[in-house]
């Protein structure tokens, strides 16, 4: 295994181990449902941030809001977790369903790690458990020959259990769940009369799906009354998708190239025009014809990394051009019909702001890119 | 058992419509034993005082409270009060004991000066909280209590965790709020509120109170202005200001009310939203639950739930059990001591919602949220303050079935069969021609068109505070429904010279049931009509009262009713008036030929003497400024006389298809009139009329052909299709051609191709249009 300090981006329960630490003494005094790490009350902290910093062994640790959006659906979402339904966090792409995920678990679990990653190609072995082959047939069917797969784990420990994408599985492979959802009891029949493995308290699946991409698979009825649902919106203005690219963009820059800039100028510009080809409408109120790629905040993020990370190495200044070069393949990934909603947003939109500041009026300039 | 300082007056601070400020008050009222309670409320209603005590009525009910200048000008405003409103509460509490209540406040009319200095669309009625709710510090406690805004800060604070407090804690603790938002204000921005002035005027209320002798006052007010109140009181200005005195006349009545109507949500800016989500709490609470929010969020729960199935949602019990504990585990995350309105929401949206956030979530949560609102509607049975039109309005809706919910119900009346169902009509009749609100009719005969081929009258009708509002202002018409409405015919009889208007009304009166009311309209109708001069107005009135001849039976008119000799003299009036016509507007024109169409129709049916309608034809159709509408209606009519025939009719069509310029493109509006008048002109056996049009059309240049073009189009629109395809039969036999086959030829695809290019490109420019 890797070593885990080294990784490009480390699981949440260790990029945030201390705070981790800290809202656990927080915790002394709240109630915790059996099985979790921790209560409600510092899941909600832990997720939203907390106002004042956390003592722990004389160092003051801050609780910073790791989640911008809706607070009450995050509420609603830990309160599903603790009772005997399953969470799941549907919306479009890029809008930090898979970031929650990880939160809740960590926060609840110490885990994040336990997680099936839904593809087209999931089978039911990648979800329960499946056979060591050589021990099977060395020793029959007993737990050594066992490989158990996450829900298994999730179940015997007592975690959260992570499915990713689950769309995307088959609609018969997502159906694994519905009984083990319902029971809390997965049946090993290869182990006979003791076949059962009985979920531990702490165990509850947080799935996610999106609504916007092709080629996901319908869920059953009988899956979805298993599930509550949360929509995890887009950021609501861009003032704060602005704070969020910003904060991220830092993050992700820190290992990579510590020096390079973050310009909160054209980090605003860009969180404007996403929000707003997001959106359909300006900051003035113009109708603008949405493209029809999701422009999510992840994409602004790694766009103005690229960006970034281009003139760091090369070694010019933040180039509006390169933005502007990747803005457009950012919203032409879809259709082609797209590239004439983008001109339109530069000529009904843009135009007007180019009077209005320098790095306004260069953008417009390096409208050329997308003629 | 806490217990109340004990001063001349005790300041108790309310909410208005607060379920906790009304069960801390009555712990209050026990506890401190007042002899008088005054209670923040115009003055100038204090009359109604002992009728909304009554037990005869039923919350909830509201002061209307109508106010006009000498200018005319007027305003209206509505105090409603709710089971859980602590206004009711102490007032049924002062009936109960038999203390003496007053409201102290300034009179609503008072008040409209400052109302309009105020931003428009800021406040929507005056005794609101609306200062309190919008203060800066009110907005930094929601910040800090990580609630979505003062209705749910209010409800965690107060209403959750305020029912367990002691009445003195809880009393201290509104004050507290109240007070810290008050300072967010300057003494300016709170006089031209209107704050101060009503303040003065409650405090001189309350110091009269004491200087009467009262021992033991009870001032029950906003908490916004308790303390300021209690400051005013103690120390009284040396000089008392003069009071303002209103210059119009204001009125006021208790009135039934409605919880979908004194929701905060529905635009009554003063009260709580979710109103019967409340009422259910309150209940609860009043009949000794501990946990009455709990019980309300169980019981709204399963509402809910059935709400959402009988709207095909698939909402299971397990559904409704998982919501209920989801609303109780997020009350405790949110660190309030029971699920509130905004859990049982929350709960909802993530247990019954079983998709991602779209139209049909968004449906699925409003209809949770009008579950939580309510529908229920009070009522008025202590007669004395009710208008008595009021009361007859209620008495005839029982009578005739009507439910009095604030819910939309529809009805199917079979006026030719059943005569309680024409009592029922005209009833329903005789309000919406007074413009209640309360009914429409969705189907049925439209006798003021004269169309009287449906039996059976589909209402719709809803009654609500508004309702009562508007029969109130239309009381000065007079004591009964079918008074008022009489009253209301005769007054605009009386405005009106027009003689269409006057036959209108004449119609009206007849499906209101009210023929006592014909004889006058008829008679101001005869002496209308020498002044009329428009020729479209005696046309229609001669065809309304013709159709009132014609229906005697259908409109149950009296056997005494003519309106035989009023067309008739309108039909002479109008025919002296044909030789105008040809001095009127192109505007107008093709009305006009229209209207033309009609009197021809009428003297057919009446077997009158043609002849000066035919003379007054004939010398308009020379009359070069003729209209080309009127002047195709004249040919046409001409031609049906007999006067012309189609060769006739063809040369007046040819002067303006080769005409000059402007001219020839009145062409298509000469046609559209003449086929008005004269349709059967193509069809006539010996009729050379279409060929005649299809060798002057073959003769015109393309550039005039396409001028002319979508005028003809809307003249073949008279048509219907199969007289088109008759016509275009009768074409394509001028040319050896079958028709058929015409319409069998292969269409090329570059032709398709282009049709359907053309086809999206309009669609995309009227949708651009439509959008814009």
């Amino acid at each position: 295994m890797q070593n885990e300090a080294t990784a490009i981006k480390p699981p949440v329960e260790l990029a945030y181990e201390k705070q981790l630490a800290a809202l656990s003494i927080y915790d002394k005094n709240n109630k915790k449902p059996k099985g979790w790490r921790l209560s409600p009350i510092a899941v909600r902290a832990f997720v939203i941030g907390l106002p004042k910093p956390i003592e722990l062994e004389g160092e003051k640790v801050e609780i910073d809001k790791k989640y911008y959006g809706d607070d009450p659906m995050v509420e609603r979402a830990i309160i599903t977790l603790a009772g005997n339904r399953g969470l799941m966090l549907v919306g479009e792409p890029g809008t930090a369903k898979t970031m929650l995920s990880e939160l809740f678990s960590a926060a609840i679990s110490g885990t994040s790690t336990n997680t099936v990653q839904g593809t087209a190609g999931t089978t039911d072995d990648d979800i329960k458990y499946s056979w060591n082959y050589a021990m099977l047939i060395a020793k029959g069917p007993c737990e050594e020959a066992l490989v158990p797969a996450p829900l298994y784990t999730g179940m015997k420990e007592g975690l959260i259990t992570r499915f990713e994408e689950i769309t995307r599985c088959p609609s018969e492979v997502q159906d694994t769940l519905i009984s083990v959802m319902s029971d809390k009891v997965l049946n090993i029949p290869e182990f006979g009369e003791s076949g059962f493995l009985f979920a531990r308290e702490g165990f509850n699946i947080v799935a996610t799906a999106n609504t916007r991409d092709k080629g996901v698979n319908e869920m059953s009825s009988a899956l979805k009354r298993r599930f509550n649902f949360e929509t995890v919106s887009p950021v609501p203005t861009a003032k704060l998708e602005m704070e969020i690219i910003a904060k991220q963009a830092k993050d992700l820059l820190k290992n990579q190239a510590p020096e390079a800039i973050i310009d909160e100028d054209i980090i605003g510009l860009l969180a404007t025009v996403f929000h707003e080809l997001r959106e359909g409408v300006s900051s003035e109120g113009q109708k603008i014809e949405s493209p029809a790629s999701a422009l999510s905040t992840a994409e602004a993020v790694s766009l103005y990394c690229q960006s970034a990370l281009s003139s760091y190495y090369y070694g010019e200044g933040l180039s509006i051009d390169t933005l502007v070069q990747n803005i457009r393949s950012a919203v032409l990934k879809e259709s082609d019909a797209d590239l004439p909603r983008l001109r339109n947003y530069w000529s009904a939109v843009v135009k007007k702001r180019s009077s209005t500041s320098r790095n306004w009026k260069k953008f417009y300039e390096a409208g050329k890119w997308i003629r | 058992m806490d217990t109340l300082e004990t001063k001349p007056v005790y300041y108790f601070p309310i909410r208005h419509h607060s379920p906790a400020c009304s069960a801390h008050l009555s712990r209050a009222l026990d506890m401190y034993k007042p002899d008088i309670i005054l209670i923040e409320g115009p003055e100038d209603t204090n009359d109604l005082l002992e009728h909304i005590s009554s037990p005869k009525n039923t919350a909830p009910m509201a002061i209307y409270y109508a106010y006009s200048e000498k200018s005319g000008e007027k305003a209206a405003s509505y105090f409603p009060l709710l089971d859980f409103s602590p206004e009711l509460v102490a007032i049924r509490y002062a009936y109960e004991k038999g203390l003496p209540a007053r409201f102290i406040d300034m009179p609503y009319s008072l008040l409209l000066p400052y109302e309009k200095s105020l931003d428009e669309g800021k406040k929507q009625a005056y005794y609101d909280d609306y200062l309190l709710f919008h203060s800066r510090f009110t907005e930094l406690l929601c910040e800090k209590q990580g609630v979505r805004g003062h209705s749910e800060l209010w409800e965690k604070l107060f209403e959750l965790n305020g029912i367990y407090m002691g009445t003195q804690a809880f009393v201290d603790s509104v004050l507290a709020w109240c007070d810290y938002s008050r300072e967010g204000y300057t003494e300016q921005m709170l006089k031209a509120e209107g704050c101060l002035a009503r303040e003065e005027w409650m405090a001189e209320n309350i110091r009269s109170s004491i200087g009467l002798g009262y021992e033991r006052i009870f001032a029950l007010t906003g908490g916004f202005h308790s303390n300021a109140l209690r400051l005013m009181v103690e120390n009284p200005p040396k000089k008392q200001p003069k009071k303002p005195k209103a210059k119009g006349e204001s009125s006021a009545w208790l009135i039934p009310f409605s919880l979908a109507e004194s929701d905060q949500l529905a635009g009554y800016a003063s009260g709580m939203p979710y109103p019967a989500f409340y009422q259910a709490a309150y209940e609860a609470a009043q009949s000794g639950s501990g946990m009455p929010y709990r019980q309300a969020v169980l019981s709204y729960a399963a509402k809910i739930g059935s709400r959402l199935r009988k709207n095909k949602h698939s909402v299971t019990l397990a559904d409704e059990a998982a919501a209920f504990a989801q609303a109780i585990g997020l009350a405790e995350l949110r660190g309030k001591s029971q699920p509130g309105a905004y859990e049982m929401l929350d709960a909802a949206l993530s247990s019954y919602i079983k998709s991602s956030k779209d139209a049909a979530s968004f449906l699925a949560m409003q209809s949770a949220g009008m579950e939580m609102r309510g529908d229920k509607t009070g009522s008025i049975g202590s007669g004395a303050t009710i208008v008595p039109l009021l009361s007859d309005f209620q008495q005839k809706a029982a009578e005739h079935r009507l439910k009095a919910s604030s819910v939309s119900n529809e009805i199917a009346l079979d006026i030719l069969s059943s005569a309680s169902h024409r009592r029922a009509s005209a009833f329903l009749h005789q309000l919406s021609f007074l413009e209640t609100g309360f009914a429409s009719m969705l189907k049925g005969p439209n006798y003021a068109a004269r169309d009287s081929s449906r039996v059976r009258e589909t209402w719709r009708y809803a009654f609500s505070a508004k309702v009562s509002a508007s029969i109130i202002s239309s009381s000065y018409l007079g004591g009964t429904v079918e008074e008022a409405a009489l009253t209301l015919l005769k007054k605009k009889s009386l405005q009106t010279e027009s003689c269409e208007a006057l036959s209108s009304l004449a119609i009206h009166g007849a499906v209101m049931a009210l023929p006592n009311s014909l004889p006058s309209i008829l008679e101001l109708a005869s002496s209308a009509i020498a002044e009329d001069s428009s020729f479209a107005s005696l046309v229609a009135a001669a065809q309304n009262f013709s159709f009132m001849d014609s229906a005697k039976d259908l409109l149950r008119l009296p056997d005494s009713f003519s309106g035989s000799e009023a067309a008739g003299s309108l039909i002479n009036k109008a025919v002296s008036l044909i030789e105008a016509l040809t001095a009127s507007s192109e505007k107008e024109d093709l009305d006009l030929a229209g209207a033309l169409k009609s009197l021809y129709s009428l003297l057919a049916a009446a077997e009158r003497d043609k002849e000066p309608f035919t003379e007054a034809l004939i010398y308009s159709s020379k009359a070069p400024s003729t209209p080309p509408s009127i002047h195709g209606a004249i040919a046409g009519l001409l031609y049906a006389l007999g006067e012309i025939d189609s060769d006739g009719a063809l040369a007046m069509a040819e002067s303006y298809l080769y005409g000059a310029g402007e001219e020839m493109k009145k062409s298509g509006r000469f046609l559209a009139g003449l086929f008005m008048a004269a349709g059967d002109i193509l069809f006539e056996p010996k009729s050379g009329f279409i060929k005649g049009m299809d060798n002057v059309l073959g003769e015109l240049s393309e550039a005039a052909f396409l001028s002319v073009l979508p005028e003809l189009r809307i003249a073949l629109s008279n048509f219907a299709p199969s007289q088109i395809d008759r016509a275009a039969g009768i074409v394509a036999s001028l040319y050896s051609i079958d028709a058929e086959s015409l319409l069998e030829m292969p269409v090329a695809d570059s032709a398709l191709a282009l049709g359907m290019a053309l086809d999206a490109y309009a669609k995309e420019k009227l949708w651009k249009t439509d959008k814009n």
